[in-house]
């Protein structure tokens, strides 16, 4: 371990070299806090060379780039379905894209329990189960087939990968509901008069609050992506630097998010899991981890940071507005406690984020690199750190 | 007329008090026609997404934030059926 003049405790390099001896230190983020509080930061900081984190909950801007080959004789699809859900074809003759939140169409109605969509067909895909699949072109003179009825499945198709233009989300509202009614939103289930509250982030396993600057996660970071290996390609939609902070540093509402991607071959229906939110919609689980190195110790400083250091902004979802009022500030303790105050009433909680899970991805990551199996890569690019979410520009 | 009903009502509430269903009851001939929760521990992803939803507290994350459903507390009411993003809550 190297200790220089800036301050720098480890490179890269020496971490990989670790990794492929198998001396690396690895542990878990929550392990982490844990060695923190026993032996000190400047111990912990000497100790460990990488720490662990993973997330798991409904990303709903995710989706997945399939490449079917080509029929004899060939087709140029123009329109297509799996199992009934469109997918998009404005793409090369064979080329398409599920997007995770496309629903199958039909009268749902109050049948939410057969509500079907592309998280769905994603998962059944990486389960290697069959895919129905319902093709249409117009014949052209290369492409004379008109029609494709049939069943696909991942082990034959091409090319399959993950490309998810948001996830991971730094920080996420805790929605609650002010109304008489009960509301059905992306969400939850929101009970009417307060009557209940989700959240939706790992808290001190989040992937994104444990580097809340990106110093370590930027364009070619490695990642931990539905159970196999992926990669962070740029700022995620709607990346935003400019929100508030909290005393410790921390953004309180929605900030930088991550856009991804990786072979769907690789990954696990365990990681990747169709979810519907009755009366809003359906969408696609994902697990995403990110190892951070330790490299000095104002990284040491981010990894330490505890549920009772994070807060998030209660919002009102009974407010069909952009800029919904704020209801007050809590911290993940008090989220995770079962229970927070509105308007000093006691409000049960939540979590739409599933803390097991998002536990067991830092786990599986920490045993890849413990066993040399993922060796971290060094962004190649960091993401912007001044940008700004507009509101909609629609002249 | 409005007597009538009152009275009606009170019979109706007699029989139902009556000791030929209690008989019947004791017998399994007449079940309670209430339905409990069933999870699927296998659909199941612990998000927890069901716990602040149900009046009888019968589910919770424990420490391990695994999902906890205490089945013999559930008072059948359904509200965290259609919560659950994995459908992995029924009433059976």
């Amino acid at each position: 371990m190297s200790d220089d003049e800036s301050g720098q405790l480890r490179t890269y390099e020496e971490i990989n070299e670790r990794i492929r001896s198998g001396k690396v230190v690895v542990v878990t983020a929550e392990e982490m806090l844990c060695i923190i509080e026993r032996n000190g930061p400047e111990d912990a900081a000497e100790m460990v060379d990488v720490v662990t984190t993973g997330t798991f909950g409904a990303m709903c801007s995710s989706g997945a780039f399939l490449n079917i080959g080509h029929s004899d004789p060939p087709i140029r699809i123009q329109r297509a379905t799996l199992n009934r859900v469109p997918v998009f074809c404005g793409l090369a003759a064979v080329d398409m894209f599920i997007g995770a939140t496309e629903l199958r169409p039909g009268p749902l109605g109050k049948h939410w329990e057969d509500a079907y969509g592309g998280g769905h067909v994603i998962e059944a895909l990486v389960k290697g189960e069959d895919v129905d699949i319902h093709a249409e072109g117009e014949p052209t003179d290369c492409y004379p087939r008109s029609k494709v009825d049939g069943k696909v499945r991942l082990a034959d198709v091409n090319q399959a990968y993950i490309y998810n233009p948001r996830n991971a989300y730094q920080n996420y509202a805790v929605a609650t509901n002010s109304t008489g009614r009960t509301l059905h939103t992306y969400m939850g289930k929101l009970l009417p008069r307060f009557g209940n509250a989700n959240f939706a982030t790992a808290g001190h396993m989040s992937p994104l609050l444990k580097d809340p600057r990106l110093r370590t996660i930027g364009i070619g970071t490695r990642i931990f992506l539905g159970g196999g290996v992926g990669m962070v390609i740029g700022e995620g939609t709607q990346f935003n630097t400019k929100t508030q902070q909290n005393s410790k540093g921390l953004p309180i509402t929605p900030s930088r998010t991550l856009a991804v991607t990786g072979d769907l071959r690789a990954m696990s229906p365990r990681f990747l899991q169709g979810v519907t939110m009755t009366g809003y919609g359906v969408s696609l689980a994902v697990g995403l981890g990110v190892p951070i190195p330790i490299l000095d110790m104002d990284i040491l400083a981010s990894v330490a940071t505890t549920d009772a250091d994070i807060s998030a902004r209660i919002f009102d979802y009974g407010v069909g507005a952009r800029s919904r009022p704020s209801l007050g500030e809590v911290t993940y303790e008090q989220l995770r406690s079962g229970s927070i105050e509105i308007d000093g009433k006691k409000v049960r909680t939540s979590p739409l984020t599933s803390l097991s899970r998002s536990r067991e991805v830092a786990e599986q990551l920490k045993q890849w690199i413990a066993t040399g199996q993922f060796l971290l890569s060094p962004p190649a690019h960091r993401l912007p750190d001044d940008r700004e979410f507009k509101p909609m520009g629609v002249r | 007329m409005p007597g009538k009903g009152r009275s009606l009502k009170k019979d109706l509430k007699k029989m139902l008090k009556g000791k030929a269903i209690k008989k019947g009851r004791k017998a399994g001939a007449v079940k309670p026609a209430r339905k409990v929760i069933d999870h699927d521990r296998e659909l199941c992803n612990d998000c927890g997404a069901c716990v602040s939803l149900c009046p009888a507290t019968v589910m919770w994350l424990d420490k391990r934030s695994n999902l906890v459903v205490e089945k013999q507390k559930c008072i059948g009411c359904g509200n965290c059926v259609d919560a659950c993003p994995r459908r992995a809550l029924s009433l059976d």
